[in-house]
């Protein structure tokens, strides 16, 4: 479960960039609204870090109103694509799973 | 600033990160522990009068050092992550197997070895020249100890048959005692030698015969343990395909 969790989450936060930038602390509060999403909210960086050493993601420093500068996160077309591709995998796999689990469920009453 | 008393738990709690972290590259600890620290900043700006028990909160929030550490490795890559030892340990019960069989009967071992394909070529070769070359040693130690007893008895059927014959301007009175007086002698000497000759020889046909091959078992199974430590550096960067259940990229 804690694997499958894992590997959703990469592709949450690429399609979270897909909509608009965001830095660190804003993408954890838009992840902690899903639960069981997040489970450690420090882990996000060591996954950031790695989605930018991939060319998913790329960063840029900016200035915030009040404290130290704020790195933004933002898709790059190698992302866009992983995120398209991954959502038609997605979108077949989670089909085969409903329907063997419903299959199964009509079998059982 | 209202948060500089709760500093000190901050700070704390990002040295243990930095120490967990400690196997990462510096350039990736020095990173996730900016980004952490961002996110604490920004986690107490968003709270109107932070106390102990909301920094207490945040970092409970982030995870634990350990967890961090772990999900770092494996999200980087850098050791022990999931998929790794498996892959390295494949050698296992045959390589055993053929190890214990090189140190004790080593031509079955040494076809065993031959057989796994978790010694490169090299070592292969290196194992099989040790006890070849301990046979080799024993071999040639084994025959020249027959050619020196032949090469003696000559020496010895020469000077007594020949002596007397061809040196017949030498006073006979004179010849004959050299004659006598060389064969005493020359048991002597190589009775000494055959002493030195009979320890050398033991430790030439021990470690021939036991020695090398041991030796080569030692090899084969260090060289099974070293691509392990390596396997899991090459192999660790690129393992981060365990974390996605699919392809990320679309060409």
């Amino acid at each position: 479960m804690s694997q499958m969790r894992r590997g959703a989450l990469e592709y949450c936060v690429l399609a979270l960039l897909a909509r608009r930038e965001y830095y660190g602390f804003e993408l954890v509060q838009e992840l902690s609204r899903v639960d069981a999403l997040l489970t450690s909210e420090g882990t996000i960086y060591p996954l950031l870090s790695r989605l930018r050493r991939e060319g998913l993601v790329e960063t840029e420093w900016r200035t915030s109103p009040a404290g130290p500068p704020r790195k933004y996160y933002r898709l790059t077309p190698a992302g866009r694509a992983a995120l398209a591709a991954f959502r038609q995998q997605w979108i077949a796999f989670r089909q085969a799973v409903d329907g063997l689990l419903d299959s199964l469920e009509g079998e059982t009453k | 600033m209202s948060d500089d008393p709760l500093r000190p738990l901050v700070e704390r709690y990002l040295r243990e990160v930095a120490d967990a972290l400690s196997d990462l590259l510096p350039a990736q600890r020095r990173e996730i522990l900016d980004d952490l620290r961002t996110h604490i900043h920004d986690a107490l700006a968003a709270v109107p009068d932070p106390d102990e028990a909301t920094v207490r909160s945040i970092l409970d929030r982030l995870g634990t050092p350990d967890e961090l550490a772990r999900e770092a490795r494996e999200r980087l890559g850098i050791v022990g992550s999931a998929p790794e030892p498996e892959t390295a340990r494949r050698p296992g019960l045959f390589e055993t197997i053929a190890v214990v069989a090189t140190a004790i009967v080593w031509p079955i071992g040494l076809v065993l070895v031959w057989l796994s394909e978790s010694w490169q070529t090299r070592d292969k070769l290196v194992a099989s020249a040790l006890p070849l070359l301990g046979l080799a040693l024993v071999v040639l130690w084994v025959t020249p100890i027959r050619v020196d007893s032949r090469v003696e008895s000559y020496e010895l059927a020469t000077p007594v048959t020949y002596s007397p014959g061809a040196e017949p301007s030498v006073a006979p009175p004179v010849g004959t005692p050299t004659v006598l007086a060389t064969p005493p002698s020359h048991p002597r000497t190589t009775v000494e030698r055959a002493n030195w000759a009979s320890l050398l020889g033991i430790a030439i046909l021990l470690g021939g015969s036991f020695g090398l091959p041991f030796a080569s078992a030692l090899y084969l199974a260090f060289q099974l343990r070293r691509p392990k430590t390596s396997a899991l550096h090459t192999g660790g960067t690129s393992s981060f395909t365990a974390a996605g259940p699919s392809p990320r990229h679309v060409p």
